[in-house]
């Protein structure tokens, strides 16, 4: 009885997916129009609103960036390509994770900053203290990192936010603005959305060649996350080391 | 023309049961499913790493059909204020689907977790058996 049953729905199934086509989808003009891969549908139009999600490695090849997942949605279709606009990035909650620990206060916050091109972008950067700190340096790092991401949306495209943001610029500028009030570990931008398009197409971020130096120090400072805590004095040092050399 | 095709294989694990529901990259075309209850008889079976091999199994033959190259991996437990560690079987069907030659992606964990949510069930005293 069962045989038969699952021979008549398979068939079923396969007439189905004969009158599917594949399409080709390709990432925005952001990151160079690199194909991301392909997806089946019976109808063109039915693609459209469709979202991907994928790597930066993927996207530019770079290793230490395997945490950092960009989403992008299916806006036009032409013939078999489908082309698709930036609708926002993530963390990956493993790396999110590893990152929260015991006796540190993780202190998130929600911006939505106005780019000079006219895009809103909620922006959900996440920093890590050294120590527990107080509500009211929590609120100081809040406002502090608000304001930087305001500032930075009027002088800043939104292709140059998010170049700095999977780059880890941006985060640097407000770990920076934010030691006035404490040491902080390390700060994240957890996650963005775009919630109002703006003007044109954002420019490309040209990155598949990343800055040598920037990758190691990347790695060197996820192996530091991964000891133990006796290592952590060491590793602040480290970290704090490259910073002062750019200044 | 069969060129570089990929998809994803969203896995729930619970202890009861194991789903295995394989998409395309988008998420949004179903290619096939398959659940530990299609594979074993006894329901207490469901969520054995058996049942899950065998699911995998089944998952892993329509996805060669189809011509796919390699499959992304998502895993989910029941999440929310349910268990957040994936059931016994997840292990194993990922494991099947390697065996069967399928290329293995990324591994993801993405059980919903609530930033705060309801109370979990049990009552004040969990659950007496």
């Amino acid at each position: 009885m069962a045989p038969r049953k699952s021979k008549t729905a398979s068939r079923k199934i396969r007439d189905k997916w004969r009158a599917k086509e594949w399409y080709k989808i390709h990432a925005p003009r952001m990151f160079n129009e690199v194909e991301i891969g392909d997806t089946p549908s019976a109808d063109p139009s039915n693609l459209i609103g469709r979202t991907v999600d994928v790597t930066v490695q993927e996207l530019s090849g770079d290793f230490s960036k395997s945490h950092i997942k960009i989403k992008f949605k299916v806006t036009s279709v032409d013939g078999h390509t489908a082309k698709t606009s930036f609708v926002g990035h993530d963390l990956t909650s493993e790396y999110v994770r590893r990152l929260t620990r015991r006796r540190k206060t993780k202190t998130d916050h929600v911006v939505d900053v106005l780019t000079k091109d006219g895009f809103t972008l909620r922006v959900k950067p996440m920093s890590i203290s050294e120590t527990r700190i107080q509500t009211s340096q929590e609120e100081a790092i809040r406002r502090i990192m608000g304001e930087t991401l305001i500032n930075m949306g009027k002088e800043m495209t939104l292709s140059e936010i998010v170049k700095g943001i999977v780059s880890g610029d941006v985060a640097r500028d407000i770990a920076k603005a934010c030691r006035e009030v404490m040491p902080i570990r390390r700060i994240e931008i957890r996650k963005t959305h775009v919630l109002a398009t703006g003007e044109g197409e954002p420019e490309s971020i040209i990155e598949p060649e990343p800055e040598e130096d920037e990758s190691e120090d990347e790695s060197e400072d996820e192996s530091e996350d991964e000891s133990e805590d006796e290592s952590e004095d060491e590793g602040s040092e480290e970290e704090e080391e490259p910073e002062e050399s750019e200044d | 023309m069969s060129a570089n095709r990929w998809g994803i294989a969203n896995i729930y694990a619970s202890y009861n049961n194991i789903m295995i529901t394989l998409t395309d990259i988008t998420g949004a075309e179903t290619i096939t499913k398959a659940t530990g209850g299609m594979v074993v008889k006894q329901a207490k079976d469901e969520a054995s790493p058996y049942a899950a091999q065998r699911a995998a199994e089944r998952v892993a033959e329509i996805a060669k059909e189809r011509e796919l190259v390699g499959i992304h991996v998502k895993v989910r437990a029941p999440g929310g204020n349910k268990s957040t560690s994936p059931g016994p079987g997840a292990q194993a069907a990922i494991r099947a689907l390697a065996r069967a030659g399928l290329r293995i992606g990324r591994i993801e964990d993405v059980t919903p977790v609530p930033h705060d949510g309801t109370k979990k069930k049990g009552g004040r005293r969990g659950r007496r058996v």
